[in-house]
């Protein structure tokens, strides 16, 4: 039987295509367009998450295990002869690692300066040819060993190939660079043999960093080895029990499940929208399939009359969606491929979302993804084609004959409660706690509410039109565009559905960051209230000493200075590194909770961020354990603030008590009010003779309106492509609307014929249908902007929260809805219009023979 | 004078203020067992035969223990741990002839963190788990790992220490300066445990520290030392130019009652010979060399049997010299042949 | 007044046959907009023998065409039975009347109902093929049956070029092309003038007598009347014979 049918299948599907070529590539398109848009944002993703990988895995040589210090001051090295000694462990190798500069460094949202920021290590050589034989260098000559590269000698440094590409230096040149806020000349001796294309990094003996850094007595790191058949776990447990506690234990995995958290919720959030945009193609697929199958149904009576079986026809419907959905497919993942290219060329691998500085992408073509996204094009598909399907299927061939027109019924009220239903689940869903800390319940719940908008679409325009219906119009273009969507509002959802599904997700999104921004907006002015900020960029290791501090609050000029310590602190193994703040004078935060009660006896006050408290569940009032500078100290939570800029947690600390807790007396960082009267250049330029000028490359002065400008000019560009995918979807929607709209006017050629025949103008109709059009516009926009506002409420009190872990408060961009809708409305009628002339040109006498 | 492994580190030999080695020193013991941080680089080298205690049929097995120190002079003061200029390096290497060819170890590291140190005073030298020390009974003990196999071996004195050349100074090339402090300890009796399991055989020490060692023409060196079956002791060396002709030669014979003889350049003639190709590095070694020396006016000639011809050793990957040093039998004694520089000239 | 409609009508040779179509007692209503049920017909008999050219007339909304349906198995009756070749219809499920209809019944509609993107050739294979026939014997078949519609070497042309008569005579051809036994038409002359009427109508008897198919005409045409072995009366009733 299913020979039988594929033969005639196969005539009646190679007829259709060569009769409504058009229409069946705009279905093919809509689903290239979701595949494309899900695969490049895959393909972006994996290479920018695969190429930062790589660079962190090459900073880290590719140890078996890692012990680090959570904090960049690092640990006591007298850890390391203890872990070499463990049993299971076959080498340990010690690693004093710090953040580093060459050159002046660019300022964010300035044109690239002549510097670079690098990763500087301090290694025994002959420790780290057994752990991490890619932090080893080799010389010029080629031969890689302490025979021919001794490392250890002094004032010789092995550079990384992606940092020799990036000073553009040769071995034997001096490399002048910055560490510790100290400056450091060293003669390159060679290139790291295994360290990769990507990381910038740089490798020095041990002795000599720890000389030249003044870390004496102090690494970042221990690289281990497992000795041959030695259980990890074991190991693991033995490691843990000599750690102290500003030391933990880090695996391969756990490095990687920190970069992947890094970027985690953005890549997962790029993601479900570039999904969103299938979604929307799905819809179209399902009103051009719903409408061809209308304009068919004729073509299936006879069909069935002549012996075609129901599932034949359900059949033929689907392998129409299978083609649909593989011809989209295959040409989605082309376009993917390609889109990723140029977005990896023209944005970065993080499509400027900020997260992958330093690393250069690399796409490739995997196949399981390709596979992945291509099938979820043709579920799409085939989605789009089984309801029309179905429902043809059911209806009965002696009535279909008859051949009434689009098969409409005025008195038939389209029912709502599907969509009611569907709108109340997604409601739930949204609200629903994330899962594998991701917002997936919520995404679902965005996607059923999506849905439900879109099957309420029929009861919800013909209670709209409902009063005007009742009215009618004394001029006859309106009256007939009235009544025509008053009767069928099924057809009106069909031309609908994309572009519903599409304004909402635009206008969810546009509120979104909307809100966002004006958040954002609203904490810089709050956490910038000083004139002047500095910042030393990669100090951590060491920044501004005494004396030097000193020297800055002696320009004239100052009112008064700030100064700051930052540091990152890693509190868990697989977790990206949290920051601490060690501020001077009061704390300028906008604070969101705060206690009034005194900080307990033996504690020192802390305040901690929004994400801090989401993502580590400190709560205001309590006291909690943290380990600063090797020893545990007790903080108490006195305060939650909005923090914007650290997505992973941070805590402040006034100044003097970290100076107490740790004997750190340096600053990286201070904001400066300046005198009354006094000129802000001149007291910058002061400032900045003032500084050492082994640190001048990294220091980098700000004022608050330009920091300001700079971080919404950051803030607008890594949503940039979030805006190109809304784009998209909406003139997805848009040709949705096109193609369904004269689909319906070609349909309905018969209607305009005996319009014509009974002495309708030419005119008349073409306004008839602009109002219709318009009218569709209408009742999309309102449907469209209604449910994106819900879907925006979901976005900013859920996705956002549940992804980001901070809070916003919700803002409107009226003027942009209202064009929006603007937009829509004239867009449908003059699609209409458009479909109109042509049908209209054809010829109504030829409408009233045509047989179909 | 052996001794290739720290050719690893001799690049790096600065015009630094070693010690020099004068000849009239007279060597003080145990003092000289231990250390001589001084001095650039310097090796303990134990190289026998070893079998089963308990099955004196079973076949002989050669088992090589060897821990070098160098010195890596540093400029200035240091405030690091790390900043020391000691650097011990160990090899161990076994030749079983089942197997046919060698497994071997090696272990570096820099001196400190009590990680690795080699001692003044005493024999005491140590990297990471492996030890080689002069006990309070006089034995020496060596404990290495090698392939998963512990060697834990003690070494018993039958006879006194050897001093080679003028009581210790031992001169490797035409120039007074290019030679070294040497002294062997032949026939030392085995006893200990490889992998758990029982084992006896006879070894012997080679002590030398030195500054400066090799003349610029040289590119390599041939060494043999055998324990005679009859008590006696046989160094032979020579050092080699590019074109294989001996740029100086020299070595000893010691009977079993202790009469030694040392022997003049002119005095010991080697010939390369008994060629086998290595089929990893593809280098060309003579296995089977022709050797004679003059001894009390006669030139005696020995011939050279490796246990197996495989006994190459490739510590390249780990920053040392590709080299030939295999057990070997002669009639009437066995012992350990080394060949060096075949492959690329040695740098020292 | 109730002549028994389920004798055979004529064709005295084939009195001896099984009759093609059989049915007895067919009764039917339809829901109105009041809700209320209107009966069409009820105690419907009929019986057609092998050759057998029935046509049956009445008023229009009297249920001819619903008859019809019924007859082919596209709708059911509230009360009777149908029997085609042998087998009630009432006794199978969908799929069996499907592929009973497929190789038992050819039809010719009012409309023509030609579909416009396949060419002659594929228009009038689709039974074949449908019923499992494979593609080239299919088309050849199909091509020999557009020769006897005088549509010979057109096979490869579109409905589009076709004229009225033209697309009728790719229907016959659709509708013979599998010889089946019984030939259901719905006022198949009802789009054409009168003497193209007239030729597709000599053309649809000729082609059903040459296949020795028995045909059922539901017609408002006298001609089309006139043509028929028997004219027979639809009305609430049932049906009534006319004299010829």
């Amino acid at each position: 039987m299913a020979g039988v049918v594929s033969v005639a299948t196969g005539w009646l599907l190679a007829g259709e295509w060569r009769a409504q070529p058009l229409r069946m590539a705009l279905a093919v398109l809509a689903i290239a367009v979701g595949v494309a848009l899900g695969f490049a944002v895959h393909l972006v993703n994996s290479a920018a998450l695969g190429s930062f990988g790589r660079a962190m895995a090459s900073v880290q040589g590719r140890a078996d295990l890692s012990v680090r210090a959570v904090a960049a001051t690092g640990m006591d090295e007298m850890l390391y002869p203890r872990l070499a000694r463990l049993p299971g462990i076959a080498a340990a190798s010690p690693v004093v690692e710090v953040a580093a500069s060459w050159g002046a460094l660019a300022r964010p949202g300035s044109p690239p300066a002549a510097g670079g920021r690098f990763t500087l290590i301090g290694t025994d050589f002959l420790r780290a040819m057994r752990v991490t034989p890619g932090l080893i260098g080799i010389s010029a000559a080629g031969l890689s060993g302490v025979g021919t590269a001794p490392g250890w000698l002094q004032g010789r440094i092995w550079l990384s190939p992606a940092l020799l590409g990036a000073t553009g230096l040769k071995p034997g040149a001096h490399f002048r660079f910055t560490a510790a806020g100290r400056g450091h000349d060293l003669i390159i001796a060679g290139r790291l043999a295994g360290s990769g294309t990507e990381a910038r990094l740089a490798v020095i003996d041990i002795a000599e960093a720890q000389d030249r850094l003044g870390q004496w007595g102090r690494v970042q790191r221990i690289d281990l080895k497992l000795a041959e058949g030695a259980d990890t776990a074991a190991v693991s447990a033995r490691i843990g029990a000599l750690l102290p506690p500003d030391a933990l234990l880090a695996t391969p995995d756990g490095e990687a499940s920190r970069a992947d958290a890094l970027s985690r919720a953005y890549r997962v959030n790029l993601g479900m929208l570039a999904l969103v945009a299938l979604l929307t193609g799905g819809f179209l697929v399902w009103s051009a399939q719903s409408l061809s199958v209308a304009r068919r149904r004729p073509q299936f009576a006879l069909l069935a009359v002549l012996g075609l079986p129901r599932r034949g026809l359900v059949g033929q419907l689907l392998i129409e969606g299978l083609i649909l959905g593989l011809a989209g497919a295959a040409i989605g993942l082309v376009l993917g491929h390609a889109l990723a290219d140029l977005a990896v060329n023209r944005f970065g691998g993080d499509l400027g979302g900020g997260y992958f500085a330093g690393a250069q992408a690399r796409l490739a073509f995997p196949p399981l993804a390709a596979l992945a996204f291509a099938g979820l094009g043709l579920v799409t598909a085939l989605a789009g084609s089984l309801v029309p399907a179905l429902a043809a299927a059911r209806v009965p061939p002696a009535l279909a004959l008859k051949g009434l027109g689009d098969g409409l019924d005025p008195g038939r009220r389209p029912r709502a409660w599907p969509g009611l239903a569907l709108l109340a689940a997604g409601t739930g869903l949204a609200m629903a706690p994330p899962l594998a800390g991701l917002p997936i319940l919520a995404y679902a719940g965005m996607a059923l509410l999506l849905a439900g908008g879109v099957a309420l679409m029929p009861a919800l325009a013909r209670a709209l039109l409902a009063p005007l219906a009742r009215i009618g119009s004394a001029w006859l273009p309106l009256d007939l565009a009235i009544r025509r969507l008053w009767g069928a509002p099924q057809a009106a959802s069909l031309a609908l559905s994309g572009i519903v599904a599409s304004t909402a997700l635009m206008v969810a999104m546009a509120v979104m960051v909307a809100s966002f921004r004006q958040s954002v907006d609203d904490w810089l002015v709050a956490v910038l209230p000083s004139d002047l900020y500095l910042h030393l960029e990669a100090a951590e290791a060491g920044g501004l000493a005494p004396a030097d501090q000193a020297r800055l609050a002696a320009v004239p000029g100052l009112a008064g200075m700030r100064p700051q310590r930052v540091l990152s602190l890693r509190l868990a193994a697989g977790q990206p590194a949290v920051s601490l703040m060690a501020q001077g004078g009061h704390a300028a935060v906008p604070l969101l909770r705060r206690t009034t009660a005194p900080a307990p006896a033996g504690t020192t006050p802390a305040l901690i961020s929004e994400p801090m408290a989401w993502l580590y569940g400190w709560q205001v009032g309590e006291v909690r354990t943290l380990a600063i500078a090797g020893r545990p100290q007790r903080l108490h939570v006195a305060g939650v603030w909005r923090d914007y800029a650290r997505q992973f947690g941070a805590i402040i600390l006034p100044l003097a008590d970290y100076r107490r807790l740790t004997g750190d007396q340096t600053i990286t960082d201070a904001a400066f009010d300046l005198a009354p009267g006094a000129d802000a250049g001149r007291v910058e330029a002061a400032l900045a003779a003032a500084l050492p000028p082994a640190v001048a490359g990294q220091a980098q002065f700000g004022r608050p309106g330009e920091m300001r400008r700079v971080a919404l000019q950051i803030f607008d560009r890594s949503f940039a492509v979030t805006y190109a995918l809304e784009a998209i979807a909406i003139i997805i929607g848009l040709v949705g609307v096109a193609t369904s709209f004269s689909a319906q006017v070609l349909a309905r050629l018969r209607e305009f014929g005996m319009l014509r025949h009974i002495g309708v103008g030419r005119r008349q109709l073409l306004w008839m249908l602009a109002l219709e059009g318009a009218g569709l516009g209408l009742v999309g926009a309102v449907a469209g902007v209604a449910l994106g506002l819900g879907l925006a409420l979901v976005l900013v009190a859920v996705v956002n929260p549940q992804s980001f872990h901070w809070t916003m408060d919700l803002a409107l961009p009226w003027p942009l809805l209202a064009g929006l809708a603007a937009a829509l409305v004239a867009c449908a009628a003059g699609t209409a219009v458009v479909a109109g002339r042509r049908a209209l040109g054809q010829g109504p006498l030829l409408a009233v023979r045509a047989d179909w | 004078m052996r001794r290739r492994a720290l050719m690893l580190l001799a690049p790096l030999l600065l015009a630094a203020d070693f010690a020099p080695v004068r000849p009239g020193v007279a060597l003080r013991f145990p003092a000289d067992h231990g250390a001589h941080p001084a001095f650039r680089t310097e090796w303990w080298y134990v190289t026998g035969w070893l079998r089963p205690a308990a099955v004196t049929s079973a076949p002989a097995s050669g088992t090589q223990i060897t821990f070098f120190r160098t010195r890596v002079p540093r400029a200035g003061t240091s405030g690091s741990r790390f900043a020391t200029e000691q650097v011990i390096f160990a090899h161990a290497a076994i030749a079983d002839p089942a197997t046919g060819r060698l497994r071997h170890a090696t272990r570096i590291a820099r001196s400190g963190f009590g990680l690795a140190q080699a001692r003044e005073g005493d024999l005491d030298v140590a990297v990471d788990d492996w030890r080689l020390w002069r006990g309070r009974d006089g034995r020496l003990h060596a404990h290495v790992v090698v392939a998963g196999e512990a060697l834990d071996l003690a070494f018993t004195p039958t006879q006194p220490l050897l001093l080679q050349g003028r009581g210790g100074y031992s001169q490797k090339g035409p120039s007074p300066s290019e030679a070294s402090h040497y002294y062997s300890w032949p026939q030392l009796r085995i006893s200990g445990a490889r992998a758990g399991k029982p084992v006896a055989g006879t070894a012997w020490l080679d002590r030398e520290w030195s500054s400066t060692l090799l003349n610029p023409r040289a590119v390599g060196w041939d060494w043999l030392g055998l324990n005679l079956d009859d008590g006696g002791a046989l160094t032979l060396f020579r050092v080699r130019d590019r074109q294989g002709q001996a740029v100086w030669a020299g070595g000893s014979h010691r009977d079993a009652r202790g009469k030694t003889v040392v022997f003049q350049p002119d005095e010991v003639d080697w010939r390369a010979a008994g060629w086998w190709r290595s089929p990893r590095s593809g280098a060309r070694w003579p296995v089977g060399p022709q050797v004679r020396y003059r001894l009390n006016n006669q030139w005696q000639r020995i011939e050279i049997k490796p246990l197996m011809p495989d006994q190459e050793l490739d510590s390249r990957t780990g920053g040392g010299p590709l080299y030939w040093e295999g057990a070997v039998t002669v009639p009437g004694g066995r012992g350990y042949l080394e060949l060096t520089g075949y492959a690329a000239p040695l740098r020292m | 007044m109730h002549p028994d409609m389920s004798q055979p009508i004529a064709a005295p040779a084939a009195a001896t046959a099984a009759p093609v179509l059989r049915a007895q007692g067919l009764a039917k209503s339809v829901s109105t907009a009041g809700g209320q049920r209107r009966q069409l017909f009820a105690g419907v008999d009929l019986a057609l023998m092998p050759g057998d050219v029935v046509a049956i007339t009445g008023e229009s909304g009297v249920g001819k065409s619903t008859l019809l349906n019924i007859l082919a198995g596209l709708d059911q009756p509230d009360a009777g039975t149908v029997m085609i070749g042998g087998a009630a219809l009432a006794g199978l499920d969908e799929a069996a009347v499907t592929a009973l209809r497929c190789r038992a019944i050819g039809f010719v509609f009012q409309a023509f109902h030609v579909l416009p993107h396949l060419d002659l050739a594929r228009n009038v294979a689709l039974p074949l093929v449908l019923a499992g026939m494979a593609q080239a014997p299919a088309l050849a078949a199909a091509q020999a049956m557009l020769d006897q519609v005088g549509l010979g070497g057109r096979g490869g042309d579109h409905p589009a070029v076709l004229s009225g008569g033209e697309l009728q005579r790719v229907a016959i051809a659709r509708a013979l092309v599998h010889r089946p036994p019984l030939v259901l038409a719905d006022e198949p002359t009802g789009n054409l003038d009168p003497e193209t009427a007239r030729r597709i109508l000599d053309l649809l008897l000729a082609s059903a007598g040459a296949a020795g198919s028995a045909v059922l005409i539901v017609t408002h045409s006298e001609a089309v009347a006139a043509a028929a072995h028997a004219t027979l009366c639809l009305s609430a009733a049932g049906l009534t014979r006319r004299a010829a």
